[in-house]
C-alpha cells in the first residue's frame, strides 16, 4: 500500500504578545510588548497508508487542529516536514487543493442564506468537476448521507446533523483521495453522532478515501478507526491499535449514581472504586466486563434514583498514559 | 473562469433571498430622493446658480451622488474584515480559488444588481422632477459616463479590499474604516463638487485618487469635461497601482496567517 502522508518532526511555535488586563495594560502594550511563546507540536512524525481511517485523539489544545491546518495547507511549520500525496501542503498548490478535503466541525464553510445545492453547484466550478462525474457523485452522496429532501432547504434552517451531512457532501464532491476531519460530531446528539459515524465509515470502505479525523469523544475512535494516535502538549504519546489502547487503557466505565435519599453507608466500594462522593451523587469506576454485573446489583441493593454508565473520557487514558 | 461565473450568479441568488428586504429598499430609496429633490426645488428658485454649477445640474449631481454612493463604493471590507478574524479566511487557502478574485466578483455582481434596482427607483422619481434634473447633451457623454462608472467600481473595490487587508495586522480596522470612509467621501466629491472647494484644496484632491469615484463620473454626465481620455488614462494607473498593493497586503497577510492562525 502506498503511503498518503509523511510527517517528520513536525514543529510548530506561535508568538503571541502578552497583554496586561485593563486600560493600563493596553496603553502600555502600544509602547511595549512581551513576547510569548506556544510550542503547540514539538516534532511529531507519524506515516498513514492510502485507504487509512485514523483517528487523531487528544484535549483541547494538544495539537490536533494545528497538526490538521498544517497538513491542509493553512498554516506552515516551524520546522520539519510534511508530504501528502506528494505534495507539500503550504506551497497549496492547486493540484493538491483538488485531492483534499477538510471539513471542521466548528465551522461552516455551505453558503448560509442558500439551500445547500447552490454552494455543491460553485463547489463543481471551483473544483472543476466534469458534469459527469458530478451528477455521479452526488447522486452517490445523496443516498450515502440522505440529504435528498433537503437539498432545497436554505443552510440556515437546517438543523446541526443535517447540516453536518450537507458540509461532508460539499466536502466530498470531487472525490477527495484524502479528508482531514476536526471535531466532525462535535455538538450532535448521540443519534446523530451515531449516523455520521456510520456515514464516515461506509464511506471510507467504499472509496478508500484516507481519513484523518480529530475528535475527543472516545467513541468516535473506537467506531470507527482501526488506528489511533494520541497527542498531548505537542507530542504524539501513543500511536497504534485502538483495540491495543483499549486493552491497556479503556477497561474501565464510570458509573454515576444519584440516591433517592440519604445513603451514609461505607459499603459503596464493593461495586466499584469510588471516585467522587458529594452528598446524593456518586460516581464509581468498574471494570468493562463487571459493568452488567455491578448496575443489577446497585439497582437491586441501593436506593438508587437515577443510574448512567458512561465511557471512560479521552482526557482520563491519557493521564494514565502517563501515569503507566 | 467558469467558478466566477456561476459565483456572480449565486451572488445574485443570495441577494435576491430577501424580497422583503428589497422592496423595502427600492420604497425607501425612492421616497429618499424624492424628499431630497423637493428640498433642493424649494430652496432655490429657477435660474439661480452656485459657482459653475445652474440648480438643475447641482440637484443632478446630488443625486448621482446618492447613486454612486451605491453603486460605485465598495463595502466588502466589511465582510473580509469578518473574514480574518473569525478564520473563515482558512476555506480559500485550501480551495482551488483566488482570495481576490472572489471577492471581486462578489463586488461586481452585487454592485450591478444594486445598480438595476437603483435605476428602477431613480427612473420613477425623475419622471416627477424631470424639469429640475439635466441629463447628458451627447450620447458620447453618456458613453463615457458608464465607462468611468465601471472604473470607479474597480478602484473603489481595490481601495476597500485594501483596507479589509489590514486586518492580518490590526485587529480593530473598523475604527480605521469609518475615519478613512469620511476623507474619501469628502476627496471623491461627494460631499460637495470639488470646484466649489477652496484652491488648496483642489490642488489636493488633484493628486489623490479618490476624485475618480464621483466628481469624475458625475462631471462627465454634466458634461464639463469634454475630452475625458487624459483623466481615463490616469484612472487606470491608478487601478493598476492599487492592484499591486492589493495583491502584495494579500500576499504578506497570507504569510502572517500562516503563521500566527489567527
Amino acid at each position: 500500500m502506498s503511503t498518503s502522508i509523511q510527517v517528520k518532526n513536525l514543529s510548530k511555535t506561535y508568538e503571541y504578545f502578552k497583554k496586561e488586563a485593563g486600560l493600563t495594560g493596553s496603553l502600555k502594550s502600544l509602547f511595549w510588548r512581551e513576547k510569548l511563546y506556544n510550542e503547540a507540536l514539538k516534532g511529531i512524525s507519524f506515516k498513514i497508508d492510502e485507504g487509512e481511517l485514523i483517528g487523531f485523539l487528544g484535549p483541547n489544545g494538544a495539537g490536533k487542529t494545528t497538526t490538521l491546518k498544517i497538513l491542509s495547507g493553512i498554516l506552515y511549520p516551524t520546522s520539519g516536514e510534511a508530504v501528502v500525496l506528494g505534495y507539500v501542503p503550504w506551497k497549496r498548490s492547486p493540484e493538491y487543493q483538488r485531492q483534499f478535503s477538510i471539513v471542521m466541525g466548528q465551522k461552516n464553510q455551505l453558503w448560509w442564506d442558500l439551500p445547500a445545492q447552490e454552494s455543491f453547484q460553485l463547489n463543481k466550478e471551483i473544483y472543476e468537476i466534469d458534469t459527469k462525474t458530478y451528477r455521479n457523485n452526488l447522486d452517490e452522496l445523496i443516498e450515502l448521507f440522505e440529504i435528498k429532501d433537503i437539498l432545497d432547504i436554505p443552510v440556515r434552517k437546517l438543523s446541526m446533523g443535517q447540516r453536518m451531512k450537507c458540509e461532508l457532501s460539499a466536502a466530498l464532491l470531487h472525490s477527495p483521495r484524502v479528508l482531514f476531519l476536526d471535531e466532525p460530531t462535535i455538538g450532535l446528539d448521540i443519534i446523530s453522532q451515531e449516523k455520521i459515524r456510520h456515514y464516515l465509515s461506509e464511506y471510507n470502505k467504499i472509496k478508500k478515501t484516507t481519513v484523518l479525523l480529530t475528535s475527543h469523544y472516545m467513541r468516535d475512535v473506537e467506531r470507527l478507526c482501526g488506528r489511533v494516535i494520541v497527542i498531548n502538549n505537542g507530542i504524539i504519546v501513543y500511536d497504534g491499535s485502538v483495540q491495543d489502547l483499549m486493552n491497556t487503557y479503556g477497561k474501565h466505565k464510570i458509573i454515576r449514581l444519584r440516591f433517592s435519599k440519604e445513603y451514609t453507608e461505607n459499603g459503596l466500594a464493593k461495586y466499584g472504586e469510588i471516585l467522587e462522593r458529594d452528598g446524593l451523587c456518586v460516581v464509581l469506576k468498574t471494570g468493562k466486563e463487571d459493568i452488567a454485573a455491578s448496575t443489577a446489583r446497585i439497582l437491586n441493593e441501593l436506593p438508587v434514583e437515577d443510574l448512567s454508565v458512561e465511557e471512560i473520557e479521552i482526557e482520563e487514558v491519557i493521564k494514565k498514559i502517563f501515569t503507566g | 473562469m467558469k467558478k466566477y461565473i456561476t459565483l456572480f450568479h449565486i451572488n445574485w441568488q443570495n441577494s435576491l433571498q430577501y424580497r422583503f428586504s428589497l422592496i423595502v429598499y427600492i420604497f425607501g430609496y425612492s421616497l429618499y430622493i424624492g424628499v431630497l429633490l423637493y428640498l433642493w426645488s424649494a430652496i432655490y428658485s429657477e435660474g439661480q446658480t452656485v459657482g459653475n454649477y445652474t440648480l438643475s445640474e447641482l440637484t443632478t449631481y446630488y443625486l448621482l451622488q446618492l447613486m454612486i454612493n451605491s453603486v460605485i463604493f465598495s463595502y466588502v471590507s466589511w465582510d473580509v474584515i469578518e473574514n480574518i478574524k473569525d478564520g473563515y479566511f482558512s476555506n480559500f487557502l485550501i480551495k482551488p480559488i483566488d482570495y481576490y478574485f472572489y471577492w471581486f466578483t462578489v463586488n461586481l455582481s452585487g454592485k450591478i444588481l444594486e445598480g438595476l434596482f437603483i435605476i428602477i427607483a431613480v427612473g420613477i422619481i425623475s419622471i416627477f422632477f424631470r424639469g429640475h434634473l439635466t441629463f447628458p447633451g451627447t450620447s458620447a457623454a453618456l458613453i463615457y459616463f458608464l465607462i468611468s462608472v465601471i472604473l470607479g467600481i474597480v478602484l473603489s473595490f481595490e481601495m476597500d479590499f485594501c483596507v479589509g487587508m489590514i486586518t492580518f495586522w490590526l485587529t480593530q480596522v473598523r475604527t480605521f474604516k469609518f475615519m478613512l470612509q469620511t476623507i474619501i467621501l469628502f476627496f471623491a466629491g461627494a460631499m460637495l463638487p470639488l470646484d466649489l472647494f477652496p484652491d488648496f484644496l483642489v490642488r489636493i484632491s488633484d493628486f489623490l485618487p479618490f476624485r475618480y469615484l464621483v466628481y469624475f463620473p458625475v462631471s462627465i454626465y454634466l458634461g464639463k469635461i469634454n475630452n475625458p481620455w487624459p483623466s481615463f488614462a490616469i484612472l487606470i494607473v491608478w487601478i493598476l497601482v492599487f492592484y499591486g498593493i492589493s495583491r502584495v497586503l494579500l500576499l504578506r497577510g497570507i504569510k502572517r496567517y500562516e503563521a500566527v492562525g489567527i
